[in-house]
């Protein structure tokens, strides 16, 4: 009996784990096709001589790499790229927490609130850009016009080397910030309420509560959005490439926006040396993911 | 008799029956082709051309479609030689004539110079520079779709206000200076004329004082010169210190605030004359200014170019699909609608084009074009990499001679490269 309920057991095991596999082909598919094998590409890709017209290909070995560390514009293209990922990611994420703080409840206001916050994020990054830029614009925008009324002269912020990077920034958290605020609400709003009578009991005002009870409790979410957001910033494009082109004198170009002008937009249109800076985001995004995921943030799997 | 009748009537059906056979088989000898075409017409000119792009479909002969597939001109640029390297790409493409030396050196584009042998077209009726910008040596590898150079516009009812002649806009360098101070009122937030950093205008004024930025064969680099550094200076005050541009503007800002009445002038191609017209502004469109050393302007242009690897079928219809291009009707219609200059001799003296008051002048001022360095293979690289950031930075007041020394020795970088 013993031996065979055993047996039965491992049949059964056997059997989940050929079916789990079935469950897991479709994305195991689309991942090799749309990110192992372009993964693999782009490191083959950034050890040749090649550009976009693709003739006389040859190897390179690691010139494209050692090319990097002489190029100024890498260095600045990183500066950049962290200089918008550290102001960005926790302005978006405090922004988010501190609005939470005021919609936990999911009364009909809250809710109202909540959508009103999360339309942004459904734009297209473009359409927002384009209409910010229009908006910004000193010369004809609105907002400048609004100023010169009450004899405020504002500077040309998309033009301005000291203003371009932080206007960008702070586009970048209006559009995305109503996406956190919905996932950590959410999470929020999963809190065990008797949490909230405990602590009530114990004598914690609103914002005691929020800091003890509410942010311990959404830890894992407020992790996860970092993660995301933080990923997300090291790979921002669209917008600085609407609203500034990477200018005024580099100081909006980004490793991305980088990567893009030397591979499709300026000859001799190098995709090996593209490709190569594309290797070098890759292993700085990877190394600070699982920085993150392993100490910052870790989750209850990783821990085991 | 009656047999005769009927035999008579039988060769005549026979006749008639063969000769629907001849009809048949005729037709059948074309059979439909469809044609795909890039460009990079996102303005209302793209209307213009899809327009007679349907009209050449329903009218042609030959059984051709032509399909055209708009996209901004960064797009295109990006996905043409994967497309052609895959056999993805389109049967021809139409764009600026500065990507033609690098389509042809990158074996993107075909040799067509048997174009006007095939096609029977006299090319003797057409302009020889507009001919020239798609020649390599002597082989072909292009057809003109329009020729165009930069003008200087200037908004009348401005003019008018600030105390000058609206019909006689300036001539010279010095007169420019003097109109653009005129008219600018910064408590209007109005300016005299707009010097954007982003955009090649800047040719017209080195050539003007007798600088350059690159010899025409793209080996030397010329842009470290006394010339140059006092245009720039001059150029650097007109805008700083007379305050007559707005500071860091962009190509794009310039044409939205012309047509907003906001600049008194500034200098572009024909392009903007349509949107200018609809809006009903009251400008003027005439030639860029001369300098000490003469007047001159960027050419530019548009030219037909068939991709490689397009079989004897695509070749014959692409090349009568041009031949349609280069007739009076089309060139004429172009001209027209879009206030693009005339290039052939037959249109030029057509009454309508005479009449046509906005076109004769672009036609006029169309005669100082000359040769820039857009065209070589580099041409993109120098603008982007060179010229817009040392323009960028010469208009935000920074030292002139430190940053064309600078800018010179990354030009120096790039032509040793190549």
């Amino acid at each position: 009996m013993k031996k065979n309920a055993a047996g039965k057991q491992k049949g059964t095991g056997y059997r989940t784990q050929k079916q789990a596999y079935l469950f897991l082909a479709p994305s195991l598919v689309i991942l090799t096709v749309f990110v192992f094998i372009p993964l693999v590409g782009a490191i083959a890709i950034s050890l040749m001589n090649i550009n976009i017209y693709m003739n006389d290909i040859s190897f390179a070995g690691l010139k494209n790499y050692l090319k990097m560390f002489t190029d100024a514009r890498v260095g600045n293209a990183t500066f950049n790229t962290f200089y918008f990922a550290l102001l960005e990611v926790p302005l978006q994420i405090g922004l988010a927490l501190l609005l939470v703080m005021f919609m936990t409840k999911n009364t009909k206001v809250h809710k109202l609130m909540r959508t009103t916050f999360y339309l942004p994020y459904v734009c297209s990054m473009t359409a927002v850009s384009i209409m910010w830029s229009m908006l910004l614009n000193k010369n004809y925008g609105m907002l400048s016009y609004l100023l010169s009324k009450i004899g405020i002269q504002m500077p040309n912020l998309l033009t301005s080397t000291t203003w371009a990077m932080p206007t960008v920034i702070l586009v970048t958290v209006w559009k995305g910030f109503g996406y956190t605020l919905t996932v950590l609400s959410a999470a929020a709003l999963g809190v065990s309420h008797s949490l909230y009578e405990a602590a009530e009991l114990d004598g914690a005002g609103g914002f005691q509560q929020f800091l003890y009870v509410t942010i311990p409790g959404i830890r894992d979410t407020i992790g996860f959005c970092t993660v995301t957001t933080l990923i997300m910033a090291l790979q921002v494009f669209d917008q600085i490439y609407v609203m500034t082109e990477g200018g005024p004198q580099y100081k909006t170009e980004t490793l991305v926006g980088y990567i893009y002008n030397k591979g499709f937009q300026t000859a001799p249109f190098d995709l090996g040396y593209a490709s190569s800076m594309a290797v070098y985001l890759f292993l700085i995004i990877a190394v600070l993911t699982f920085i993150m995921r392993k100490y910052a943030f870790p989750q209850g799997g990783d821990e085991e | 008799m009656k047999k005769k009748t009927i035999s008579l009537l039988m060769a005549a059906s026979l006749a008639t029956a063969s000769l629907a056979g001849g009809i048949v088989s005729f037709a059948e000898e074309s059979d439909p082709i469809t044609l795909s075409v890039w460009a990079p017409f996102t303005g209302s000119d793209g209307d213009v051309l899809r327009e007679i792009i349907d009209n050449y479909n329903e009218t042609n002969t030959d059984n051709i479609t032509v399909q055209i597939d708009i996209m901004d001109n960064a797009t295109l640029q990006s996905k043409l030689p994967t497309a052609v390297s895959t056999g993805t790409g389109p049967s021809f493409v139409l764009v600026g004539i500065e990507f033609l030396q690098q389509y042809a050196k990158n074996g993107l584009i075909e040799d067509i110079s048997d174009f006007w042998d095939t096609t029977g077209i006299d090319k003797s009726n057409f302009y020889e520079n507009v001919l020239a910008k798609s020649y390599i040596d002597d082989t072909l590898y292009g057809v003109p779709m329009q020729y165009n150079l930069q003008y200087l516009y200037y908004n009348k009812d401005i003019f008018e206000a600030a105390g000058l002649d609206p019909e006689t806009p300036p001539t010279t360098l010095d007169e420019l200076k003097e109109d653009a101070i005129a008219c600018t009122d910064a408590s209007k937030n109005q300016y005299g004329i707009g010097i954007p950093y982003d955009y090649a205008s800047y040719c017209e004024y080195l050539w003007a004082n007798g600088g350059d930025v690159i010899s025409t064969d793209g080996k030397e680099n010329l842009l470290n010169s006394q010339e140059n550094i006092d245009t720039l200076t001059w150029l650097q005050d007109l805008a700083i210190n007379e305050g007559v541009s707005p500071e860091g503007l962009t190509a794009a800002d310039a044409d939205t605030m012309f047509q907003a009445g906001q600049l008194a002038m500034y200098t572009s191609g024909p392009w903007n004359i349509n949107g200018l017209t609809q809006l009903g502004v009251n400008y003027g469109i005439t030639a860029i200014p001369a300098g000490s050393a003469g007047a001159f302007s960027p050419e530019g242009g548009c030219s037909y170019m068939l991709t490689k690897g397009a079989d004897d079928a695509t070749r014959a219809a692409v090349y009568k699909f041009m031949a349609y291009w280069l007739s009076d009707a089309t060139l004429k219609e172009w001209s027209n609608r879009n206030g693009f200059p005339v290039w052939s001799y037959s249109v030029l003296e057509d009454e309508d084009i005479k009449s046509n008051e906005i076109l004769s002048n672009v036609s006029k001022a169309s005669e100082i074009g000359r040769d820039w360095h857009l065209n070589l293979t580099i041409g993109s690289q120098i603008d982007s990499d060179v010229m817009q950031p040392m323009m960028e930075k010469i208009l935000a007041g920074e030292d002139v001679a430190e940053n064309v020394k600078a800018a010179s020795d990354i030009l120096d970088g790039i032509i040793a490269a190549q």
